[in-house]
């Protein structure tokens, strides 16, 4: 095993230090899959582009379309309403279509305004008093999306408590909602006469103040950031709204970064495979077959290389997906099991390619010239998810179409270990054939 | 130590190796001479164990099979490419080569600084061998062969296209080696250095041994005569009293004598001016075996 490792170490190192297959390995896939994700659309929604929500308005009045003019003006959030519309009362499709919506993914998150809310005798304070019964405003997120969420809830809060500090500062409204209020305690069922009383008299006070107070001391005053404090109380329900991810990638990333991963692949399968016929030309070959250590040692070293070599490709190019561009991967383990079969099928690829020339320029040509139509036609270029159905028929021969699937099986498709089965057994039979027939004629030319 | 009996090897329509035989014994210098295409590197890699040959065998210390791990962990070899990793520094390269052969640990690093040490490359140790010059590649080249401190070492043209003072050096080492005791093989173009180092020497051409002695044996035997060539001042009118061939002002005597002939020429009385002795040497016998004829 010591043996394997120093083959192994000495032939990562050698390619770590070649500047050229670096860049094919590693910037390249990277390169491509960013570019590619980004001009597809990217993140449907994270926290750094806009957060798309669904939104309901049960309440329709003219305070809730206040609320929701505020929220669309809002830098991070982009509001789509479903609820618009002449009909005054609420439709109950609607919020059916705002969670549908973000179980689909296609929305970030909904924003229900139920009916009355704006109607509450003490919305004014931003909240019901304590009333159980009060209606409150529902957000329903994927509980997955903790982040998100909270970054969320704080915007909702800042938007509610913005408009309950422009209703301070404006002498008429306040005015009209304490006259509401009133009217309200006056014929409210749940206040005694000397509950009544005091509410009665502390509305009254208050209403001679508004009528007494300069506007511009109140807008430059305490009053402006009122709403803060006031509203300290107010509460969002948050509904988890578990998301279907079956069958649909979160992002345009999931579909660009595992294309990526098999150029990056074939990028390490012609690297080593080149190792092999420049070892043969410089005569390091020779010295290798004159050590102690077989022939099998010698190539399962070079094969050990390469699989550790796929897997560094994969670990960077995944982590980079889900470090700086949110990639989520459903299933970590399945993610391990396609790798290790997609690594092991590359090796497989690694081992017939270097026995495809006699010379480095002969094997790194036939090495590309064989993969790139593979690799176009398994995904590399056009999406399995976009490909027509006579073309997902023809990719079933290329390794590179099963290396895709495998690893989107456990990033986004939702892969069981059933599932999972058929791609990493097709692609370890790959790997094994194709190291067979490799060997077979390494050892013919070998003598 | 080892024993090459009737090794034949083909390629395609070309008989690289044809029927070689030879022993060398514990300790001795042995070398290997041919012109280019005479299938010498062909049979050091049968015998080392790199290539199978069609037919025949090698024994190394009495075994068969020169794959065994066992036999291949006393054997070392200098191919004639520069068998080294340009990207890596010398001692990752002495390294390298010398955990292939087990060998870790402090013993590592003391056997990576006597590499160091004899390749003269001390101070380049953390250089890569892609920056060397060809002198410092081909000294690196040959302690990688020795790093692990072989019983048989196989030098296959370890002194090809260096500067002389790399050429003394490698040379000086190799001699170092052999006093050491250990077995050497080598092969070179440099008729001088097989004079010098080998103590047989076997002469191949078209995949044949055409023979195998010592130096002394081969001139003896396939050398032919001294040629005593002297500048005469004054040609005499009686040519034919002083043997040889006159041409000009150019007397020319084959001998196998040829102090005798000089002083034959000095009783004659004929003033002489620059007088040269060409003795037979290697190279004429490495001539007179295979032929002038071009290799390509």
């Amino acid at each position: 095993m010591g043996t394997l490792l120093t083959l192994a170490k000495k032939d990562l190192t050698l390619l770590f230090r070649d500047k050229f297959a670096l860049f094919w390995i590693f910037a390249f896939p990277l390169i491509y899959a960013v570019f590619f994700g980004s001009l597809f659309g990217g993140d449907d929604g994270g926290v750094r582009a806009k957060m798309r929500i669904a939104v309901v308005d049960d309440d329709r009045s003219e305070e809730s379309r206040a609320l929701l003019s505020r929220l669309a003006a809002h830098e991070s959030v982009a509001i789509e309403t479903t609820g618009e519309g002449d009909d005054a009362e609420p439709r109950a499709h609607e919020i059916d279509a705002a969670r549908r919506a973000v179980r689909l993914g296609k929305k970030v998150a909904y924003l229900r305004i139920p009916k009355d809310y704006f109607e509450s005798p003490f919305a004014m304070f931003g909240g019901g008093g304590g009333d159980r019964d009060r209606p409150e405003l529902e957000v329903g997120i994927d509980p997955s999306r903790k982040a998100e969420a909270g970054f969320l809830q704080g915007v909702l809060m800042e938007t509610v408590f913005r408009g309950m500090g422009d209703l301070f500062t404006d002498k008429e409204k306040m005015k009209a909602e304490i006259d509401r209020a009133r009217a309200e305690i006056a014929s409210g069922d749940g206040l005694n006469t000397v509950q009544k009383a005091v509410l009665q008299t502390f509305m009254g006070a208050l209403s001679t103040f508004f009528d007494s107070v300069d506007l511009e001391v109140l807008e430059s005053g305490p009053a402006s950031g009122f709403g803060g404090g006031a509203g300290g109380g107010r509460q969002l329900k948050v509904v988890e709204v578990a998301r279907d991810r079956s069958n649909r990638p979160k992002t345009a990333f999931d579909i660009t970064f595992p294309s990526a991963i098999v150029w990056g692949l074939m990028g390490v399968a012609t690297g080593f495979g080149v190792t092999l016929v420049r070892e043969r030309a410089q005569g390091t070959l020779l010295r290798l077959r004159a050590a102690p250590i077989g022939r099998a040692q010698l190539l399962a070293g070079k094969a050990l290389g390469c699989f550790v070599m796929c897997m560094i490709v994969m670990l960077f190019l995944l982590g980079f997906a889900t470090v700086a561009l949110g990639v989520r991967v459903d299933d970590i383990l399945l993610l391990l099991v396609a790798m290790v079969s997609t690594g092991a099928c590359f090796t497989g690829v690694m081992m017939l390619v270097s026995v495809m020339g006699k010379t480095e320029e002969a094997v790194a040509g036939a090495s590309w010239g064989v993969m790139m139509p593979f690799a176009m036609i398994g995904g590399g270029m056009i999406p399995l998810v976009a490909m027509p159905s006579w073309l997902l028929t023809v990719s079933n021969v290329s390794p590179f179409k099963w290396g895709i699937y495998a690893v989107e099986g456990a990033v986004w498709r939702g892969f069981s270990f059933t599932d999972m089965l058929l791609p990493c057994g097709i692609l370890i039979a790959i790997g094994a054939v194709l190291f067979w027939i490799g060997v077979a004629i390494f050892r013919r030319i070998d003598g | 130590m080892i024993e090459v009996t009737e090794l034949r090897k083909h390629y395609g329509d070309v008989q690289a190796v044809d029927g070689v035989s030879f022993e060398i014994r514990a300790g001795e210098a042995f070398g290997l001479l041919g012109p280019n295409g005479a299938g010498k590197t062909t049979t050091i890699h049968i015998t080392v164990g790199a290539l199978a040959p069609d037919s025949g065998e090698v024994r190394i210390d009495g075994k068969p099979d020169p794959t065994r791990a066992e036999t291949r962990a006393g054997v070392g070899v200098a191919p004639q490419d520069l068998a080294i990793y340009p990207v890596l520094t010398a001692e990752e390269n002495l390294a390298f080569f010398a955990k292939l052969y087990g060998i870790t640990g402090s013993r590592l690093k003391e056997r990576v600084d006597w590499g160091l040490e004899f390749s003269g490359l001390t101070d380049r140790r953390k250089s890569r061998s892609v920056e060397f010059s060809g002198g410092m590649k081909r000294r690196l080249n040959l302690a990688c062969a020795a790093v692990h401190e072989p019983r048989v070492l196989f030098c296959d043209e370890p002194t090809v296209g260096v500067d002389p003072q790399s050429r003394a050096h490698i040379f000086d080492r190799i001699e170092q080696l052999k006093a050491g005791g250990c077995t050497l093989i080598y092969t070179t173009h440099y008729m001088e250095e097989a004079q010098r180092l080998c103590d047989r020497v076997a002469i191949m051409d078209h995949g044949r041994i055409l023979a195998c002695d010592t130096v002394d044996a081969l001139i003896a035997h396939h050398g032919g005569d001294s040629i005593v060539e002297a500048e005469l001042l004054a040609v005499p009118s009686n040519r034919d009293t002083l043997g040889g061939e006159i041409d000009g002002d150019r007397l020319r005597v084959q001998t196998d004598k040829p102090f005798d002939a000089i002083a034959e020429l000095g009783r004659s009385g004929v003033e002489v001016g620059e007088l040269r002795v060409d003795r037979p040497d290697l190279e004429r016998v490495f001539l007179a075996l295979t032929g002038r004829s071009l290799r390509d």
